[in-house]
């Protein structure tokens, strides 16, 4: 349709020369940008990775969800190892939690890349989230940034057994295993914000605001995308100059 | 399975049992994808199945990204 129109101006597509499809060409861009030159997006050496709502995993969680995918990020984070343009990988998350065994394995692969990686909560970064968070090199909390620590809950059929509870606290091993030998907090801090009573209305843990996750040694510091950009700047330009090889370790 | 979420479970888990939007395999751009049709020969990408690495870093074939096809080469799953 829109071609039609363009069809009774000179310049329009179908009217020959090279010169003339050129002209056309700034006149599309004209009519649907508003500016001659379209916004020409230069080449980051970034990978930024977004983690928001819920981390699917083996589960299609219903539609009033937003999910995070666990076979899309697992494959990107892959390929963001490969890619010789990219050289560091940035992580925004905004998540409420998820599937424990998604959620364990995306922060896995984070804390095993070769390539610099920085992790930034905005918003939230709940449950399943908190392993997520301090999986990079660098953790970045917003200042109003919330992170929730709590127990692993059981869903679906639970068999009144001790095994059950063996089994759950086994979960939960994981998760604190992770989170204390990827940041700086204490096993019994961890645990402590995790059986917390009386902070959380509905459920028992704990609900750390910005600078609180930095004092108790989750997150490395409080700041915002800026921060992050320049501390991830600085570990890529530190592993150019130090030229390690693939498979180096970045502290 | 164990979801670890602080958001309360029944309302993650609401409509669970309620049908689920159908999808159907496709060829689009080349790659192999499951996608849920939204128009005639337009669907909504749900998983890629079968691409390149680096096709996983190509922002127009994130999960939710409407695309083209051509509808006889579907396959309903």
């Amino acid at each position: 349709m829109r071609n039609d129109w363009m069809n009774e101006f000179p310049g329009g597509p179908e009217t020959g020369t090279d010169d003339k499809r050129k002209g056309s060409a700034i006149a599309d861009n004209i009519q649907q940008l508003g500016t001659a030159l379209p916004p020409s997006p230069a080449e980051s050496n970034i990978f930024c990775m977004t983690i928001i709502g819920q981390v699917e995993g083996h589960l299609v969680l219903p539609p009033q969800n937003k999910t995070t995918k666990y076979e899309h990020i697992i494959p990107q984070l892959v390929a963001a190892e490969q890619n010789q343009k990219i050289e560091g990988v940035l992580v925004v998350l905004n998540t409420v939690g998820g599937d424990v065994e998604a959620g364990l394995a995306i922060a896995e692969m984070i804390a095993s890349l070769s390539k610099p990686s920085v992790t930034i909560v905005l918003g939230g970064g709940h449950s399943i989230g908190v392993p997520i968070a301090v999986a990079g090199n660098k953790s970045f909390i917003a200042e109003t940034a919330t992170m929730t620590i709590h127990p692993i809950r059981l869903n679906g059929l639970v068999i009144g057994v001790p095994q059950t509870f063996e089994y759950l606290d086994k979960m939960q091993e994981r998760v604190v295993r992770f989170v204390t030998a990827h940041s700086n907090v204490t096993e019994q801090t961890f645990k402590d914000l995790m059986f917390k009573t009386g902070e959380l209305t509905r459920d028992i843990g704990t609900t750390v605001i910005g600078i609180d996750a930095v004092k108790h040694g989750l997150i490395d510091a409080v700041g915002g995308l800026g921060d992050a950009i320049k501390e991830l700047n600085g570990m890529i330009e530190a592993r150019r100059a130090a030229a390690i090889p693939a498979g180096g370790v970045m502290a | 399975m164990t979801l670890y979420t602080m958001m309360p479970m029944e309302l993650v888990l609401q409509g669970y049992d309620d049908d689920r939007e159908e999808t159907v395999e496709i060829t689009a751009r080349g790659i192999r994808m499951q996608v849920v049709p939204v128009a005639p020969g337009m669907g909504r990408i749900v998983r890629l199945l079968d691409c390149k690495l680096d096709d996983y870093l190509d922002p127009g074939l994130t999960p939710g990204t409407i695309v083209p096809f051509d509808g006889a080469a579907s396959r309903r799953s």
